[in-house]
């Protein structure tokens, strides 16, 4: 059954038209032969550039909260109930015009359709979060976080499954992630209800993967299952967000000491922290997932730069610049391996750019470069060395070289 | 019909090559797996930690260190960076000239960076220059560009932008940011010398594909300074009648060149402009619900003009 509102065959053509652009990109085909393949692989959807894509959505969304904003000021209306009921008017509303415009127009990741949708996702989770609030007595705190939880991992994945937005799959699994911590369990449950149902997650999807699945679908489980795995790595690692937060925030993590946990669930999250990773990698070098190995290698970094924390070692101010060269001899390493390879490759895989990726202007890493300037100069600006009172004979006992 | 059986078809029909066929379906079937842009990804993420690292260690340790460990390691790791790069690089060209290897553009990011940190050391700790302590930012960015060109590295001549706008006074300051007169006036300056710079050099045919850094730069740097000045001086200020005319000049470029970021960024960047000069006189005397009004007529005629373009232009995704 496709609950889709597209069908197999046409998100497969997309699918191929994309495939065919980069490797036209890359000089793998002709002009010709694309253009041949853009005839046999017409969807008859109507596709639009990232660009346009971008302004239908934000003028959209404008469009929409601001037709939101005039009803609920030209009603007069105030109390939480009132405006509830509204936003679930127009949660309604929306959805039924995201669906009539993928019907009647076939358009496909057009920006419209996505900004009525997710709006329709917000609206509908606020409007019902408001009618509880209205409802007499206050509702616990944990129940509200709950119901709004659900409500976005729910109406999120309807959004995906319908529509096929992929972000809207994700939105769903952080949804997910926030439901354990809402039971008011001991931490260590709620870490390993959300690991198991993490875990399950990921092996279903594992599962109803197969080689007779058309290539779309194989992408899209690859980037969800990277998602899941990513979110199997947070809720082992006990230290990260700590360490995350003292970064943002320019100051020295307070680590409290097993970060909470018992002794006995601190030592295996900390082996898990590097056992997971290396067991993504493997699995997604094994089965060549694209999406799997980056987030491994991301699991496997952030492992490394939480070790200290987790060891309760002291930090210096070095660390980083080590950890950094031995990042630098890992690739090297890796780099020169597969290039001594036959054909400069080593069970297929090698360090030769195949496929060139579409640039769109500046490239993060350009971006990067651009802000060094200034990071320079915030690194640099210390108060100028007072000269020691040791120096130059000054302490009056020493003197007899410059430095005492 | 999926991507394999697709190739089989254009081979047995002729259209596709036996050579291109076996490169494509090893490509699909994943039989050829590149890591080419993940191992770049790696080597980038260690140099940006080893120059956090090298300027975390000197400000910690600046007096266990001294001055001469200091000064002379920073140096001697930006020399011998830069001068792998001259022993190892290709020679100059006006073209695109590939990187010798995969490292490369990052071992000259790398030393560029070391440089930087090095002069900004030597001037924050003796001030050499005095008042005029900008001109080493001039330097450094005259430094990079030269290399940027001479090695042809995107990274290096974002680098050396950034580097010069600096020089014009735009530093990362989170503490607070504030756009003043002499602030739009300098981001003006920048703005059309990083253009002229960018169209010149595309015009006499060299490095032209760097044209985007350029425009990218100088477009952020006008855009903001037009739109704050609207801001500031409303809607009878020569900052409005540049906006407009700057607006013009880069849809009408953008759909010619049918590069339609730059179409992106003049369309936001005009809105938010009109948005608050309309706001701004709507707000005295007409209720809130014009405002609102305005957003859903403004936004739909936006929408409706976007998708007459899209249409004109049949842009492809």
């Amino acid at each position: 059954m496709n609950i889709c509102l597209y069908t197999p065959e046409q998100e497969e053509n997309i699918f191929i038209q994309r495939r065919a652009r980069t490797w036209q990109r890359s000089g793998l085909i002709s002009e010709n032969q694309f253009k041949i393949i853009e005839e046999r692989t017409s969807s008859q959807l109507a596709e639009t550039s990232l660009f346009f894509r971008i302004l239908y959505f934000v003028f959209t969304w404008i469009c929409l909260t601001a037709a939101v904003g005039l009803v609920i000021w030209l009603m007069d209306i105030d109390h939480e109930g009132p405006i509830g009921l509204t936003f679930l008017l127009f949660s309604i509303l929306f959805y039924i015009l995201a669906e009539y415009l993928v019907r009647r127009y076939h358009v496909f990741r057009h920006g419209i359709e996505e900004a009525l949708g997710l709006l329709s996702l917000g609206l509908f989770c606020g409007g019902i979060i408001l009618l509880v609030l209205s409802l007499p007595g206050h509702p616990d705190e944990h129940l509200m976080m709950f119901l709004t939880a659900s409500l976005v991992c729910l109406f999120s994945f309807w959004l995906y499954i319908r529509f096929g937005f992929l972000y809207a799959s994700l939105i769903s699994i952080v949804a997910l992630g926030f439901l354990p911590f809402q039971f008011s369990l001991p931490p260590i449950w709620e870490r390993s209800l959300l690991f198991l149902l993490l875990s399950l997650l990921f092996l279903i999807s594992l599962q109803t993967e197969s080689d007779t699945l058309a290539d779309f679908r194989k992408k899209r489980k690859g980037i969800i299952q990277a998602c899941l795995f990513m979110g199997l790595y947070l809720t082992v690692n006990l230290r990260i967000f700590a360490v995350a937060e003292s970064w943002f925030d320019q100051t020295s993590p307070h680590l409290i000491p097993y970060a909470g946990f018992p002794p006995i669930f601190y030592w295996v999250s900390y082996i898990l922290t590097f056992l997971i990773p290396a067991l993504g990698l493997y699995f997604g070098i094994q089965v060549r997932k694209r999406a799997l190995i980056n987030a491994a290698g991301v699991a496997l970094v952030l492992s490394l730069a939480t070790n200290k924390d987790y060891l309760g070692l002291e930090h210096y101010a070095w660390d980083p610049m080590i950890f950094g060269i031995t990042l630098i001899l890992a690739a090297v390493l890796i780099i020169r391996w597969l290039a001594k390879g036959e054909d400069k490759a080593r069970c297929g895989f090698t360090v030769e750019s195949i496929l060139k990726p579409e640039r769109y202007g500046l490239t993060l890493p350009e971006i990067g470069a651009a802000v060094m300037p200034g990071v320079t100069m915030a690194a640099t600006e210390t108060a100028p060395v007072e000269p020691s009172p040791f120096e130059d004979g000054q302490s009056g006992g020493g003197g007899a070289s410059r430095n005492f | 019909m999926g991507v394999l059986q697709l190739l089989r078809q254009m081979h047995a029909e002729g259209t596709l090559s036996s050579a291109q066929l076996d490169v494509l379906s090893a490509i699909h079937k994943k039989e050829r797996f590149s890591l080419h842009y993940e191992l770049r990804g790696l080597i980038y993420a260690g140099v940006l930690l080893v120059i956090l690292g090298a300027g975390l260690t000197i400000k910690t340790y600046l007096s266990e260190l001294g001055h001469m460990a200091i000064i002379s390691t920073l140096s001697l790791g930006a020399a011998a960076a830069l001068g792998y790069c001259f022993y190892r690089g290709q020679p100059c060209s006006r073209d695109t000239v590939p990187s010798p290897n995969i490292g490369f553009d990052y071992v000259l990011f790398l030393g560029c960076s070391l440089y930087s940190l090095d002069m900004a050391y030597i001037e924050t700790q003796f001030h050499l220059l005095g008042g005029s302590w900008d001109g080493y930012l001039l330097v450094s960015a005259a430094l990079f560009f030269y290399l940027a060109y001479r090695f042809d590295n995107r990274l290096v001549l974002s680098l050396a932008l950034g580097t010069l706008a600096a020089w014009f006074g735009f530093k990362l300051n989170w503490a607070g940011f504030s756009f003043w007169d002499y602030h739009r006036l300098y981001a003006i300056a920048f703005g059309l010398l990083s253009l002229a710079a960018g169209l010149s050099l595309w015009r006499l045919g060299i490095k032209q594909h760097f044209l985007d850094i350029y425009l990218n730069f100088a477009l952020h740097f006008l855009f903001i300074a037009l739109v704050s000045g609207v801001f500031a001086h409303g809607f009878l200020s020569l900052y409005f009648a540049g906006l407009v005319v700057l607006g013009a000049v880069v849809i009408s470029y953008a759909l010619q060149r049918r590069t339609f970021l730059y179409f992106l960024y003049a369309v936001l960047y005009g809105y938010v402009a009109l948005s608050y000069l309309v706001i701004d006189t709507l707000k005295p005397a007409y209720s809130t619900g014009w405002i609102f009004v305005y957003f859903i007529v403004s936004s739909l005629v936006a929408v409706q003009l976007i998708v007459k373009t899209s249409r004109r232009f049949k842009e492809a995704p």
